[in-house]
């Protein structure tokens, strides 16, 4: 397995976050390039498959969009094994989206941990950015702290109806779980040389950070 | 009488069939309104319109047909006010019937559908208010806008009421685990009839949460054509609260091949599962639903579905109480009348009351595997329902 070349990577990605912050919008965005105003509420979960190619190789990510609502919770959690990386998504203009952020990454924590340990790589999305930033100004809140806080590997103002930020999201969650992966399989196969992290793809990533 | 008339489904050219077709249209017409006008209304007999070919055809006769069904009066009272800001529900209501567009007939002028979008969230923080022992839960809006547009907000109101408190009870609750519960009766209902796609589907662990939309809206949140939804639900409104789960199995059956030739890997069979055909043949599909109803009762599946995962016992026992308040008014006859003789007689003559009813259903039963995919077929089983809770005479007061 030293070969990189024409390495297929399959990664499942969970996304999470409150009912009607666009999840499935974010997802239909980012897999079928379209958007409309009319998604219906996503009832238990939907699945979408999403091929990239990065660098040499080849990425299947496999993207989870599980139901909003907290009854569904316990049917749902199942989902969650074996996933590599996450979303968790809020709405910007509703406060409570935010509010609630907290609740789905603590609740991500204790369902799932990386072979090694460590939780998995977590993206946060602003989205509905284009219908304004109430609660990203008004509140005062320090988004890069808030991240660093809590674990993100980053976070993007984004807007599946405009389509902002959502592929550069994507890489970078993309970008955290190659780091993650190749983190284990240091720790398995002490001889493995690392790959740089700061490989760019896909432009900047100002807002990304790395997690440790 | 009508049985024998559905069975008959001979081969005939598509002119004649249309021809046929109008006739019995007419004539099914004709026997509603006979059903109708009879004093009491003659429910066993719209019990099996309702299910057998075509259902209960057009909109305005199901106006007059589901209230019976559900046994809610034709006439109801006004409906008090909603107040909208002090309802814990009404944020979470108002997100998903925002996003309810696709429900709505494609035609329908924006100003009349946003009219009926508010009907829609009154009826359901009405329900919900006067009801404090139900739980919203997502995909409620669905079933709801589907009696919103054939009958109107006030019977819609008092029949999705009605429906809440049965047939929607067990998805209503504080926690989602009753209808993990009922999902679970899917796989044994599918080894029963293809113990491949039973075995294949649980080595790819795809779970049931791929049947779990179509199961609490009765399928409307999935399917794009409101005349199947409304023909589900003439199904569904006559017949026991399991035969959603029923139907749901019945779908996967169907696409056996394709689910056989698909990657065994959860996501990939969840995907595929979950994308429901459009162009199913629903007639067919609703008489075999009816067919494995009376061949695998939700008795004779209870065992198996609880294996698949623990549960309390008395979750089920809840269940099947609620249950019983669906039964046919013919039923509850008979059975008043067994437990009067049950009563009135020795001990001897009990066990022969008791006896009589899995008799009878054997007979049924041959019956009914004898008619493969005779249309109508399901209505029987609504009689074979009856027979089979016959027995436990101490749930009914």
């Amino acid at each position: 397995m030293q070969n990189n070349h024409h390495k297929e990577h399959l990664y499942k990605i969970l996304v999470i976050g409150d009912l009607g912050v666009g999840k499935t919008s974010i997802i239909k965005r980012y897999v079928h390039h379209n958007f409309s105003p009319n998604y219906r509420a996503t009832i238990g979960v939907d699945f979408a498959l999403k091929v990239l190619n990065w660098d040499q190789e080849t990425v299947r990510l496999q993207l989870w969009d599980i139901a909003g609502q907290e009854r569904f919770g316990n049917m749902t959690r199942v989902y969650y094994r074996e996933a590599m990386g996450a979303f968790i998504v809020f709405d910007v203009t509703r406060p409570a989206s935010f509010e609630a952020v907290t609740k789905w990454k603590e609740d991500l924590d204790s369902k799932l941990t990386l072979a090694n340990g460590k939780h998995v790589a977590t993206v946060l999305l602003a989205n509905k950015c284009d219908q304004g930033r109430d609660v990203l100004t008004n509140n005062g809140i320090k988004m890069e702290q808030f991240c660093q806080e809590n674990g993100f590997v980053g976070w993007y103002e984004t807007s599946a109806k405009e389509n902002i930020n959502i592929d550069e999201a994507a890489n970078c969650l993309v970008k955290h779980i190659m780091a993650s992966e190749n983190d284990m399989l240091q720790s398995e196969v002490p001889d493995t040389v690392t790959p740089q992290l700061e490989k760019d793809k896909g432009g900047t990533c100002s807002s990304c950070f790395r997690s440790q | 009488t009508t049985m024998k008339k559905s069975i008959s489904v001979g081969a005939s050219s598509p002119v004649n069939g249309r021809q046929d077709w109008d006739s019995k249209r007419r004539r099914k017409t004709a026997e509603i309104s006979q059903a109708l006008s009879v004093s009491p209304v003659d429910v066993a007999a719209l019990r099996r319109m309702a299910i057998s070919e075509g259902g209960l055809l057009t909109d305005e006769i199901r106006c007059q047909v589901w209230p019976r069904l559900l046994n809610v009066p034709p006439q109801v009272l006004d409906q008090e006010p909603v107040d909208r800001e002090n309802n814990k529900d009404y944020n979470q209501v108002l997100l998903d019937v925002q996003r309810s567009l696709r429900r709505f007939p494609p035609g329908m002028p924006d100003e009349q559908r946003e009219g009926l979008q508010e009907e829609l969230i009154d009826i359901i923080l009405r329900v919900l208010k006067r009801n404090p022992q139900l739980h919203y839960y997502q995909g409620y809006h669905d079933i709801v806008v589907t009696f919103l547009l054939v009958l109107g907000e006030r019977l819609a109101t008092a029949l999705v009421e009605k429906l809440s408190t049965h047939h929607l009870r067990d998805f209503m609750d504080p926690t989602m685990d009753n209808t993990k519960h009922i999902l679970n009766y899917l796989m044994p209902i599918i080894e029963k009839v293809n113990p491949e796609v039973h075995d294949f589907m649980q080595q790819a662990e795809v779970g049931t949460v791929f049947a779990l939309s179509w199961l609490i809206t009765w399928f409307g949140h999935v399917l794009s054509d409101f005349r199947h939804v409304v023909r589900l639900y003439d199904f569904f409104l006559a017949c026991h609260p399991l035969m959603p789960i029923y139907f749901a199995a019945v779908i996967v059956l169907y696409r056996e091949e394709e689910v056989l030739e698909c990657e065994c890997d959860m996501a990939m069979v969840h995907h595929l599962l979950s994308q429901i055909p459009q162009d199913l043949p629903y007639e067919t599909l609703i008489s075999r639903a009816g067919d494995l109803f009376v061949q695998f009762p939700p008795s004779e599946l209870a065992k198996e579905a609880a294996s698949h995962e623990s549960m309390a016992t008395s979750t089920f026992k809840d269940f099947e109480l609620a249950s019983t308040q669906q039964r046919p008014d013919s039923v509850l006859r008979r059975r008043r009348r067994q437990k009067q003789s049950a009563l009135e007689g020795s001990a001897a003559n009990s066990v022969v009351a008791v006896a009589q009813p899995s008799a009878a259903r054997r007979f049924v039963r041959l019956a009914v595997m004898g008619l493969t995919v005779a249309l109508g077929a399901a209505a029987l089983a609504v009689v074979n329902t009856a027979l089979e809770w016959a027995p436990k005479l101490d749930l009914f007061p």
